[in-house]
Formats: structure tokens, C-alpha cells, sequence
């Protein structure tokens, strides 16, 4: 017992070991998600490159880094991880200081489908379970010169990303802003880097985080994407999209 | 008239373009003045460079050897300045040169100084060093250790820089990290590289400047995270070129500190414009810088390899600013490129002034101590390949450590009728059986050999004399592996592989042997100033015992020819770690050695990677 508490409090992973006797001490335990009264938020955004990679943050214990069991893969074996990595995209999106990130070398251990799950509670993490081959496609759409892509956002984030180019003036960056009936968000400079803006010219310094409110969509008019410096649309914001990325 | 003086100059294989153009750079420029001097010059490479070079200078490649060389056990341990520094030691004996002039950074001119130390390498030979930045101010820089490969080319560093006659290095600001690195401050050397190959003039550069550019990767070393910071002061107080920023140069995309996200994180505040261009290549930033119009190009160091990108720049007439602390801070354009010829020529003849002949008429002063178990065969072997260094042998002790075997007994027969001293002990440690055999020993050098190697040839009379002729205590040697079972039966003495030590290894002993092995000679005073072989009695006791020597302040030398046909089973290296890597003898090396490695670059290294870590 002694070794598996050691491991986890330096936030190594203990694989394939069970632990029968232990029971978490009601009054040690966090408190029920019925009694919070502000949701823990994570997600688990799959494998790439060979590591499975994800976010969880607890707005309660913003300081202390949260416990994630993984399990899955062929041999069904169950890890744990401390979610401490500095994930800025994560900050951005307003979530404390970012230092929620966990990534896991999964190698050729990979097998559908890889579940991740608060380690305290049991809980899972949104986006579990993860299956590879269910990518959500991002959201892309031309105005003349002009193209915009949305990311699939994460559920319930507060921030949008994606890019904005001017193919005929790469080096420009374009001013965005989210636009919903009465509602206006940004605008921000789109100068954020964008690995895949470079494809289509440029530097890669495109991308935008655009801050929003996913209960606008419940609204009747589709948020717009605009270009603020002159208001002319780059993208709609489409349901059936939104419906297929989770956010309606 | 005398015979032509000759210089040969050092490219070693890098992954860094950038670095690498910098050098090819400032080594044609002093090639282009030793050449008009009547020099003549050999560039040293892998392969011939692609810039242009000065008429005259005659390349000479370092090639394979028929063996491949290793270093230290498996796979984690093989670093590329020590294989090819070993190499250009084999290219570089066979032919005679006035001076040598390497890079620092790697270490790679480390098995030449060590052959010039102990008479493997003409002793007239000015080994010298451009002191580019040290590996250990570079990987603090940018606070990143992706390899134990790169506390070994650390540990060849502090060595060049303990041995090399002379440290060439642009002024005050490059001083310091050379001095850290242990060049006594009398050895070094105030010089600049300048540059050789001309860049195209900016029809730019004679309107008033549109931009800043930074020059070069997007990393600490470079300046990079300066630089930023000073286009935000200069934003704010309204003194920004008109066009903003240009970065020309790899970034990475994403990475803990400087990366392309952190750019674009920081770009939110930005109101001025920017550009990164990381495809860009070293030799077409003339290009480069001639389309994007009037720039001042900003080098903000001062850990940065771009002495002679600084040259470039300002030859091609562009406007220059450095940072105060940069290496050039306090060169003046008409500084940039030194008089070589008159500096190496100074070295030189400094080096033979000074040269002192090595001794000789040694007499018999070796105690060949040969420890033995059941090897009946190996022991008579081993005996009597002692024979064709016997000038210098006082006497031979096998310390048998209680063999039970038959054919045992006639075997130390043999031995004892050649002249051999036989101890018969009872079954004991291979550690204490050293030590008993060094206690019965009368020689004032002790050197000590396992039952089933031999010594190659005269190799126990190389590793005398180059102990004897040294300033080093010890002197260990690169071994001539053998599958095991076949020392002394291989057509020609070929060997399968050759192990390559590093003998003071620094930090990177603390992970792997990388010291030498106990095939080695030690004078009687420094064996009986450390303990002996101390108490420790695990496998890896050579790996532990030469820690201790050297945190005792003993200094350890590696003969380069391999003085020993060493038996060996390769094809099970990787299952042998209980022997290699063994917890007692690491946990002893690190007890003994605690205070003698470089904390702030082994804090660096991320132990959770160490498994994957080539």
C-alpha cells in the first residue's frame, strides 16, 4: 500500500494494480457534485502522437492538481495521473492558471476505447470515452480571399478558437468578432499561432481565442463570425455543426 | 627555408545548421589568412561543406574506422563528439600538423589532447580551441536537457578545456562560461572569428530602417526571449520602427517557454506588426534580408554561436545593434576577424618552446597484478602476453581467488615456472583479490588486469609509459572487444568494436561507466593516497573505484590505442545490467562523487525520460 500511495503523491502512474482496501474516508472525501456549487470542467481530448492528452480542472481547488484514472487499451490496465502540466490555451480559456494538463506516452497500447475519470469520485471526464477515429471535423468556410475556420470547441469552455486569413495578404491579421443577435464577443486580433493556417500561406499567426457564451446558441439566430474591421461575415456558426462538435 | 607549417581546422558533425554555418563561416575566414601566409590548410570533416571555401584549403575527410566505436555500456551511452573525436584522432596521427583548432562545444578535440598527453600524438602539436559556447551554458540557457549524451560531451568539454593549449574567444562576455568550464584564465585567448563568404548588399540598406530583425533560432541561447522583451520597451516608448518586427529563424511550435504559441500569446498586445519566417536557411538570410527592405538586425546573445553572422551582417552593410552583454559587445566593426596567423603562430611557438621530452630508459618498474578464477586456459594467456613489455616489468603476481577447477593447478604451474608470482587465496571478491595482489606488489606503478583479457601487443608497456610520461595518476585505455572466448585467437587481432572512455566523465558517470575499466595503471602513491579499492564489493567496482579516485582529485587519463584485448559478449550487452548498471554500484558512485558534479545541469534532466533517452 505504502508503495502505491508513494508512486501516486509523486503523480506516477500505477498500472494494473487493485487496491481492495481502499475506501475513502467520507470525511476526507470532496464533496458530492450535487453539493458543489461550481462544476468541475475537464476533457479528454484523445491520442496524438502517441500520447493521450487532456485537461481537468477543479475551480473549487484551483491550487491543488487533480487526479485522472485512465483506463482502456488491450490490456485493460488502469493508470492514474496528476493533471499539472501548464496548458495556456486552457488558461485562455479562463480556467485558473492553466495547470491542469495531463499527457500520457499510450505508444502502441492503444486500443478503443480509453476512459479517463475524475480518481476521486469516479466521475468521467467530458469526452470519455475516447475512440479513435471519432475526431470532430472543424468548421471552415470562404468569403472571397477571405477564409475562418472554428476548432471543435471543448464542451461548455468558455473560449472559441479557430483562424482568420486573408489569403491575399497573409502577413495581415485580421480582427474577428463573434457576433449573436445582441450579443457581440471580441474583438481580438487574430494572431494567435495556427499550425494549420500555414497551409494556406503565411506564418501560422491566424488563430484566434474568442471568448462566448455556448448558451447564446439556445437563441434563435446562428452567432456569426465577422471581420471587425469592416463587419463584412466570414462564418456562420451553423447547428447542424454545432449539434455534430457537442456544443447543441 | 623550413618545411611548410600546416593547420588543420576541425568541422564536426552537428544537427544545428545554424551553429554550423557559423563556423564554416569564420574557420574560411582563418583559413583565407593562414593560406596568404604561406600555411598550408586541412579542414578535417565528415564531409566536404557545402558554402564556399578558400582556393587552397585541401579537405581531408574523417573516415569510419573498420570498427565501430562504442562508449560505455548499451545503447543510452554513445555520444557523437566522442565517436568522432576518436576517429579524428586516427585520422589526425597519421599526419603531422603544427596546430590543430577545433570548436569547444561538443568536446570532440578531447581523445586528440588526451594521445598528445600521453604520447599518442606528436607533443609538438598546438591543440587548440575555439571557444564557442560550452554545451552546459547553452543547455541552462534554455533550461532543456534532452540527452545524457549531453553531460558526456559536457565531461569531454571540461577536459578540452583542462588540456588544450590555447582558448580562442571573442572578449569578456565569452570568458566567463569558458572560465566555469575550467580554462585557466592564462590560456585564454581574445580573438574573433570575422567571415569569410559575402552576402549580396541590401539596395535597402542605405534608407532609413523599416524593422527589427532577430537573426538566428528562437531560443534563449539566441537571445530570443530578449529580444521580444526589447521591441515591448522600445513599443511603449513609441521608438519602433515604422513596419515592426521580423523573426528569421526555426522556432518551435510548441515547448515549454520560447515557442511559436508564446509569440502569438504575447502578439495580442501587440499593435505594431510581425513576421516569422522559420523556414529560412543560414546561407540565404543575405537573400532574405535584401527583399524585405531596410532592417536593423539586433543580436541579443550572449550564449549565441553568431560571431560570424554578426561579421556577415555588417560586411553586407545592414545596421547592427548588439546587446550590451552580447560576445561582440565590445568589438568595433573593424575588430571583427583577428590576425590568426599571428595568434597561432604565437601558440605554436610557445608549444615547442615549452615542449618538455618525454622521459625515457624507464626500468622495470610495474607490478602487473592478474586476477584469476578458474580460467586455466585464459590465465597462461594472459601471463604471458605481459612478455613483449617486459622491459619495464618488475614482476607478475596472479592472485588465484580459490579456482576449483581441474586443469587449474598445471595452469599456475605454467605461470609460476615463467617467473610469475602466484597467491593462492581462498574464494574471496574480486575487489579484495586486487587488493590482496597490490598488497604483495614492490613496483612503484600498480597495473591490473583481468584473467580473461590480454594486453595487445606492447599495450601493458603503452600504458606504463603513458602513465610514467604524464602528469595523470591513473591511466586506463580503450578496449579491443572480442566475442567472448576468442581474446588471442582472432585472425590479425582484429576487434569486433572498439570502447571509447572518457576517463574524468563528470556527471555523466553518474549514470552509466564511462570512467575506464580496471584494466588500468595507477602509480603506488596515488592507489595507497585513495584506500585502495576501498571497501565497496558489488559488480561495477571499477565504475566505483575510479568515481573515488576522482573525487579524491586523482587524475585520470585513457590511453587511445587499446592497450588491451578485452573479452567481451556484445550480443548480450543489453541483459547485463545487473553487472552494468547495477543500484549498489550507482548508489556507491553517487556517495562517492556527491560533491563533485554540476547540479543546476542535472536538474535539468528529466528522469522520466531517461528510458527513452539515446
Amino acid at each position: 500500500m505504502g508503495l502505491v500511495r508513494a508512486a501516486e503523491c509523486f503523480g506516477l502512474g500505477v498500472i494494473g494494480l487493485r487496491r481492495p482496501w481502499f475506501r475513502p474516508t467520507p470525511a476526507l472525501a470532496l464533496p458530492p457534485r450535487q453539493l458543489r456549487s461550481v462544476e468541475r470542467i475537464g476533457w479528454l481530448e484523445g491520442v496524438h502522437d502517441g500520447w493521450l492528452r487532456g485537461w481537468a480542472h477543479d475551480p473549487i481547488q484551483p491550487g491543488k492538481p487533480a487526479r485522472i484514472q485512465i483506463s482502456g487499451g488491450a490490456t485493460g490496465g488502469t493508470i492514474t495521473v496528476l493533471a499539472d502540466h501548464y496548458r495556456a490555451d486552457v488558461q485562455a480559456a479562463g480556467h485558473g492558471l492553466g495547470v491542469c494538463g495531463f499527457a500520457v506516452p499510450v505508444g502502441a497500447m492503444v486500443a478503443d476505447p480509453i476512459e479517463a475519470r475524475w480518481a476521486d469520485t469516479g466521475e468521467p471526464l467530458p469526452g470519455s470515452p475516447w475512440r479513435a477515429g471519432a475526431a470532430k471535423a472543424p468548421l471552415e468556410g470562404w468569403r472571397g480571399s477571405r477564409i475562418a475556420v472554428f476548432d471543435p470547441p471543448l464542451p461548455g469552455s468558455a473560449t472559441l478558437t479557430g483562424f482568420a486569413l486573408d489569403t491575399a495578404d497573409p502577413p495581415a491579421r485580421l480582427e474577428v468578432m463573434l457576433v449573436a443577435g445582441e450579443h457581440r464577443f471580441g474583438p481580438v486580433r487574430a494572431c494567435r499561432h495556427a499550425a494549420l493556417a500555414r497551409t494556406l500561406g503565411g506564418d501560422g499567426f491566424h488563430g484566434f481565442y474568442l471568448p462566448w457564451n455556448p448558451a447564446v446558441l439556445a437563441e434563435t439566430v446562428e452567432p456569426e463570425l465577422r471581420d471587425a474591421r469592416d463587419d463584412a461575415l466570414l462564418l456562420k456558426l451553423n447547428r447542424t455543426w454545432a449539434r455534430s462538435v457537442g456544443l447543441a | 627555408m623550413g618545411a611548410q607549417r600546416r593547420l588543420g581546422l576541425i568541422l564536426p558533425p552537428g544537427d544545428d545548421p545554424w551553429r554550423r554555418f557559423n563556423l564554416e563561416q569564420g574557420f574560411g575566414a582563418v583559413a583565407a589568412q593562414m593560406l596568404a601566409q604561406g600555411w598550408a590548410v586541412d579542414v578535417l570533416a565528415e564531409q566536404v561543406p557545402d558554402e564556399p571555401w578558400p582556393a587552397g584549403a585541401a579537405f581531408v575527410p574523417v573516415p569510419l574506422l573498420p570498427w565501430p566505436v562504442i562508449g560505455g555500456p548499451g545503447s543510452t551511452s554513445i555520444t557523437r563528439s566522442l565517436d568522432f573525436g576518436h576517429r579524428l584522432w586516427a585520422c589526425a596521427r597519421t599526419r603531422r600538423y603544427d596546430a590543430l583548432l577545433a570548436p569547444l562545444a561538443g568536446g570532440v578535440l578531447q581523445p586528440c589532447l588526451m594521445a598528445r598527453e600521453l604520447g599518442e600524438l606528436d607533443r609538438a602539436t598546438a591543440l587548440l580551441l575555439w571557444g564557442d559556447a560550452p554545451t552546459a551554458a547553452r543547455l541552462l540557457a534554455d533550461m532543456e536537457l534532452a540527452s545524457l549524451g549531453a553531460l558526456a560531451d559536457d565531461a569531454l568539454e571540461r577536459q578540452c578545456a583542462e588540456l588544450a593549449d590555447a582558448v580562442f574567444a571573442p572578449g569578456a562576455a565569452a570568458f566567463a562560461p569558458l572560465r566555469k568550464l575550467g580554462v585557466p584564465q592564462e590560456r585564454l585567448v581574445e580573438a574573433r572569428l570575422g567571415a569569410f563568404g559575402r552576402w549580396p548588399i541590401s539596395p535597402w540598406s542605405s534608407g532609413p530602417v523599416a524593422t527589427l530583425t532577430h537573426m538566428g533560432p528562437g531560443r534563449r541561447a539566441w537571445g530570443a526571449d530578449r529580444f521580444l522583451d526589447e521591441v515591448e520597451l522600445r513599443a511603449e516608448a513609441g521608438t519602433l520602427p515604422p513596419e515592426g518586427i521580423r523573426l528569421l529563424g526555426p522556432w518551435r511550435d510548441r515547448a515549454y517557454g520560447l515557442s511559436k504559441d508564446l509569440i502569438g500569446l504575447r502578439a495580442l498586445d501587440w499593435a505594431f506588426d510581425f513576421g516569422l519566417d522559420d523556414a529560412v536557411e543560414p546561407h540565404d538570410l543575405g537573400h532574405r534580408l535584401a527583399r524585405g527592405g531596410p532592417t536593423t538586425l539586433v543580436f541579443s546573445g550572449p550564449t549565441a554561436d553568431d560571431d560570424a553572422l554578426v561579421a556577415l551582417a555588417q560586411a553586407a552593410g545592414h545596421s547592427v545593434e548588439l546587446a550590451a552583454d552580447h560576445r561582440l559587445a565590445n568589438a568595433k566593426a573593424t575588430d571583427l576577424g583577428s590576425d590568426w596567423p599571428a595568434l597561432i603562430e604565437r601558440v605554436t611557438g610557445m608549444r615547442r618552446a615549452t615542449l618538455v621530452p618525454a622521459p625515457s630508459g624507464n626500468g622495470p618498474v610495474a607490478s602487473i597484478c592478474i586476477v584469476h578464477r578458474d580460467r586455466p586456459e585464459a590465465i597462461v594467456r594472459a601471463v604471458a602476453s605481459v612478455a613483449p613489455s617486459s622491459a619495464l616489468v618488475r614482476e607478475i603476481i596472479v592472485a588465484d581467488a580459490g579456482s576449483v577447477m581441474d586443469g587449474v593447478e598445471s595452469a599456475l604451474a605454467i605461470v609460476a615456472q615463467s617467473g610469475a608470482q602466484v597467491l593462492r587465496l581462498p574464494p574471496m571478491r574480486h575487489r579484495a583479490a586486487c587488493q590482496a595482489a597490490a598488497a604483495a606488489a614492490r613496483g612503484d606503478v600498480l597495473v591490473f588486469l583481468d584473467d580473461d583479457n590480454a594486453w595487445r601487443g606492447d599495450g601493458a608497456a603503452r600504458l606504463i609509459e603513458g602513465l610514467l610520461g604524464s602528469e595523470f595518476d591513473i591511466v586506463v585505455t580503450n578496449l579491443a572487444l572480442h566475442q567472448n572466448g576468442t581474446v588471442g585467437t582472432d585472425p590479425a587481432g582484429s576487434p569486433m568494436a572498439i570502447r571509447a572512455f572518457i576517463g574524468e566523465a563528470h556527471a555523466a558517470g553518474l549514470f552509466f561507466n564511462c570512467w575506464g575499466d580496471s584494466s588500468l595503471a595507477i602509480r603506488r602513491t596515488a592507489f595507497d593516497r585513495v584506500g585502495g579499492f576501498g571497501t565497496y564489493e558489488g559488480a561495477g567496482n571499477d565504475w566505483a573505484f575510479l568515481a573515488r579516485a576522482r573525487a579524491a582529485g586523482l587524475r585520470i587519463g585513457v590511453l587511445q590505442d587499446p592497450a588491451v584485448d578485452y573479452s567481451s559478449g556484445t550480443s548480450s550487452e543489453n541483459h547485463r545490467w545487473r553487472k552494468r548498471d547495477a543500484e549498489g554500484a550507482r548508489q556507491e558512485v553517487v556517495r562517492v562523487s556527491a560533491l563533485t558534479f554540476d547540479e543546476k545541469l542535472l536538474a535539468l534532466l528529466d528522469l522520466s525520460q531517461l528510458c527513452h533517452i539515446v
